[in-house]
């Protein structure tokens, strides 16, 4: 199973898109949409995938929406999203906050 | 008869001319004891001197613009939370900025009254002098300002960087507790690591879970900042942050200086869903109040690509004082205000107010009791 812990790439997760950023180019983004790309790297290597979401100093909605609500967007099944594995101990409210993203976005496509 | 009458005729000239004069010196004083238009009170000034000394010789040409440097007495309160400072602060700053950034004339700050300033206040001020510094044509020499008399101004000019910002030599100053923890940043671009150190520093102060919520609501004002404020303008996407700890109390402030909320949510959720909730939230009649709009805007998720899945920013700005359990969300926007206060005994209280002066920008204001601790959390 493959593990990724966003604190390891974005400690400070940013706005949603890249083109908020200044110098958004390359690894320098903390943007939902660069995380979002992340997953789908993942993704692709396993679909089994675990995410763990402490360390961060914390996370702006539209970062979280724009990550998985994203991937339902991109085109991704829905049980392949739903099927990630979230870890939060510090915010544990958060695994629901993001399970109803995704559920929202799932809703709009008209799965 | 008239005795004047009697008088020469250079004596009655004299009389008239000494008349004249003490209408102006009048006009000049009402002029800055009312604190009325700059330029109302630079043509009183040149008027008085036309006829203090009628013999000399204009050389000026018609259009010539004085390079003078304008003189502003900051207010003895620089402070946007008492109603009755905020008119005075407000017209203050708008002739701060018409002078020196619409005009580009140079200016002069004199903070030797000045008693009390407030975070948002100061920030406010601080972001339009950036602003001025940024477009005049004298650059750093567009402003300037006379050390403060009172010691505690000095030292909070002096922590938040307004020394700095206008290259102006810092004195040592005496040292404040609740001023050392003062924090500004400001930045063009939604890049949380700009504000790392202040986010560092306040996550310090409050408890872990309140810090993650406060970085949630101070994210997404900065990201609105940067992709909404400045709609329609040339203006760079600036942001200025503030963060502060006063009377128990950590406020974090958040401002931008573009067009305000009541113009941009028309835009971005389409000028009749907005009439409608308006309407179907304070009645018909309040279209024309700039706290309504604010208010629809933390109601609905605001977009400006109308996707549903678009802008929670102004809920997520509100959710950081449910989640937390206490304290105060205040926001300002042009002529409005709109407040949201959550107490311990779950009590929330929603206002809206509308100023006769215009803040010009947006700002948002958390104000949070430090000693608050992480209670089971309410869901939003």
């Amino acid at each position: 199973m493959n593990r990724i812990k966003v604190a390891d790439r974005y400690p400070f997760p940013g706005p949603r898109y890249r083109t908020l950023e200044k110098g958004a180019q390359g690894n320098s983004s903390s943007s939902g949409e660069d995380f979002r790309d992340w997953i789908e790297d993942e993704l692709r290597k396993s679909e089994s995938l675990t995410i763990d979401l402490d360390g961060t100093v914390g996370y702006g909605s539209s970062f979280l929406e724009e990550a998985f609500g994203g991937l339902i967007r991109a085109g991704y099944a829905s049980e392949i999203v739903l099927g990630i594995e979230l870890i939060s101990f510090e915010e544990p409210e958060l695994i629901d906050e993001i399970k109803k993203y995704i559920n929202d976005a799932i809703a709009l496509r008209g799965d | 008869m008239n005795c004047c009458n009697d008088l020469p005729e250079k004596v009655q000239f004299k009389r008239y001319m000494r008349g004249l004069r003490q209408k102006i010196k009048r006009k000049i004083k009402n002029c800055k004891s009312l604190g009325h238009n700059w330029r109302a009170l630079e043509s009183a000034k040149r008027e008085l001197e036309f006829y203090k000394y009628p013999r000399y010789k204009k050389t000026a040409k018609f259009n010539y613009e004085s390079n003078k440097r304008i003189c502003f007495n900051v207010p003895v309160s620089l402070d946007y939370y008492k109603k009755s400072h905020f008119h005075k602060t407000n017209a203050f700053i708008e002739q701060v900025r018409s002078c020196g950034f619409e005009n580009e004339r140079r200016i002069h700050l004199n903070f030797s009254n000045t008693r009390y300033i407030s975070a948002a206040a100061m920030l406010s001020l601080l972001a339009e002098v950036d602003l001025i510094l940024g477009r005049s044509k004298h650059r750093y020499n567009a402003v300037n300002f006379n050390h403060p008399n009172d010691s505690k101004i000095e030292s909070i000019l002096n922590q938040v960087g307004f020394y700095d910002l206008v290259r102006k030599d810092k004195r040592k100053v005496k040292e404040f507790v609740d001023v050392s923890f003062w924090r500004f940043v400001s930045g063009n671009s939604t890049e949380p690591l700009l504000a790392s150190k202040m986010i560092r520093d306040i996550q310090n102060e409050v408890e872990s879970k309140t810090g993650k919520n406060l970085y949630r609501g101070f994210i997404e004002a900065m990201s609105n900042s940067v992709e909404h404020a400045y709609l329609g303008t040339d203006l760079e996407r600036k942001w200025w942050a503030f963060a502060g700890i006063k009377d128990g109390h950590l406020v974090v402030v958040i401002c931008d200086k573009g067009v305000g909320i009541p113009s941009t949510l028309p835009r971005t959720r389409g000028f009749d869903l907005v009439r409608s909730l308006i309407t179907s939230l304070f009645g018909p009649g309040a279209m024309d109040k700039d706290s309504s709009y604010i208010k629809a805007a933390a109601e609905i998720a605001n977009s400006r690509t109308n996707l549903p899945h678009r802008g929670k920013g102004l809920n997520d700005m509100k959710s950081v004082i449910r989640l937390i359990g206490s304290g105060m969300l205040s926001i300002f926007s042009n002529r409005g205000l709109y407040s949201f206060t959550a107490g311990h005994n779950d009590a929330e209280r929603e206002e809206t107010y509308d100023f006769k002066t215009s803040v010009a920008g947006t700002i948002v204001e958390w104000v949070i009791p430090i000693e608050v601790s992480d209670e089971p959390h309410k869901s939003c």
